[in-house]
């Protein structure tokens, strides 16, 4: 029993944490947080995949549960958010409108910048056919895009990336979770 | 189709008259017309007609110009690329002899351009679809979600060339302009943008094709046309297409609150 008591235990040490936490929580950091916590009484062997396990626990328990609270994997961390379903009424409760979105051309170089990392200008502008300058400007100020590095080419021009917090504001995982080119490739040649 | 023939009817941006200009760089690139007259065709990029989408492609260029939309010299580039294309499927045996395989890779290079740039269109499709999602999801605390801050940066749904290519239609089927002398009649973008709004006041979506007044003076259609794109820009305004060829609906993203909110229940 007491097994299962430490594993009930555990989840809602996550869950504590992650309600609390005003960022995602990586499955390091809670194997952090839960071992300084318990210093001393037992459970000293808690790894990484205990709490993922965990994670996921927790969260098949909320959908059992009908919550409207789910935990979420977001820029390769946990977090806990409300489901979609529930939008609508903290719109209200908060006051605010239906969020400006970006627009179709910034999303356009953003889209080039996460399938291409790290990337040039150059290349953003071949195959965008543009000058991709004031796009890139506006999702540097959004703190979607960064500058990683230079290129080892003439000019040595910056190379750009995207950061987590573009993962956050499309709730992924991490890049992996976009589809791939070759999915797109076949889309279009049904 | 010279622009220069069309300009009887003034344009008149505000009292101290400075050129009105909308500038393009907001918008979308060549690569974004060429696919918008491509998908007007229905066809594999492969089998485009470029004859066809050739002179489109300059006429879009040359109604820009005449709306003073400054297309920037990338437009240029590739109208040029794709009047040597034309040329040269004319032209039996080329003045200057040309390596054929050299004149094929270009070609390949244009078509291999033009299915990348869909691609990337539609990873911006499916990162959108993603963008939506994230933002139903509300953490603890947050006050404005993982969104998007408000800002005025430019929306347009419906993209530019959509919209100039719905106002070419607008102007098509005017007559010439009549050979006896015309009173001239100024318009102003600054009034035209007063009228788009009280259509839009209501809160409800009105047609593209609603704003422009039938039987108007060429003038007047063009000065009501800069004057939604501007709205556009400034975001007070916004148009969507219901898919490739669907209609055009605009509508005011500032309605008076009390009329809006009606809607936004439902």
């Amino acid at each position: 029993m007491t097994e299962s008591a430490d594993s009930v235990e555990l989840l809602s040490t996550i869950e504590a944490v992650l309600y609390a936490a005003d960022q995602p929580v990586s499955a390091d950091r809670l194997v952090e947080l839960v071992s300084k916590a318990c210093d001393g009484d037992g459970d000293a062997n808690l790894d990484v995949d205990t709490v993922r396990s965990a994670c996921l626990e927790l969260e098949e328990r909320y959908r059992a549960n009908a919550s409207a609270l789910q935990v979420m994997e977001i820029a390769r961390g946990y977090r806990l958010g409300t489901r979609p379903h529930f939008d609508a009424i903290i719109r209200l409760l908060r006051q605010v409108e239906r969020p400006t979105q970006l627009s179709l051309p910034a999303l356009e170089t953003l889209a080039v910048v996460a399938y291409r990392q790290p990337t040039t200008i150059a290349e953003i502008h071949s195959i965008r056919g543009k000058d991709p300058g004031a796009a890139l400007r506006r999702l540097r100020d959004l703190r979607l895009v960064r500058i990683t590095g230079r290129r080892r080419a003439v000019g040595r021009p910056f190379t750009y990336g995207t950061t987590d917090r573009f993962l956050e504001l499309f709730g992924l995982r991490d890049l992996t979770e976009l589809p791939s080119e070759e999915e797109f490739q076949e889309l279009l040649e049904a | 189709m010279r622009a220069s023939d069309r300009r009887d009817d003034p344009i008149v941006a505000d009292e101290n008259s400075t050129p009105f200009l909308v500038h393009t760089e907001s918008f979308d690139g060549p690569l974004d017309l060429l696919l918008h007259l491509v998908r007007r065709h229905e066809v594999a990029i492969e089998q485009v007609p470029l004859a066809q989408i050739t002179a489109e492609y300059v006429e879009t260029l040359e109604l820009m110009a005449e709306l003073e939309l400054e297309p920037a010299a990338e437009f240029l580039e590739v109208a040029a690329t794709l009047m040597r294309f034309k040329a040269r499927a004319l032209l039996p045996r080329p003045a200057v002899p040309e390596d054929p395989e050299l004149a094929a890779q270009e070609e390949a290079v244009l078509l291999q351009q033009l299915v990348e740039h869909q691609v990337v269109r539609l990873a911006a499709q499916q990162l959108r679809h993603r963008e939506n999602q994230a933002a139903a999801v509300w953490f603890r605390g947050e006050v404005s979600p993982a969104g998007i801050e408000a800002t005025d940066s430019e929306i347009v749904e419906a993209d530019l060339f959509t919209l100039v290519t719905a106002f070419r239609n607008v102007v098509a089927g005017l007559e010439e302009p009549a050979a006896f002398e015309v009173p001239r009649e100024e318009f102003s973008v600054a009034e035209c943008s007063a009228e788009i709004r009280a259509k839009l006041a209501l809160g409800v979506p009105v047609p593209f094709l609603e704003l422009f007044e039938s039987g108007a003076p060429r003038g007047k259609l063009i000065a009501t046309f800069l004057a939604l794109l501007d709205l556009i820009r400034g975001s007070m305004v916004r148009a969507f297409q219901d898919g490739p060829l669907g209609t055009i609906l605009v509508f005011s993203t500032d309605a008076d609150d009390d009329v809006g909110t009606n809607e936004t229940t439902a």
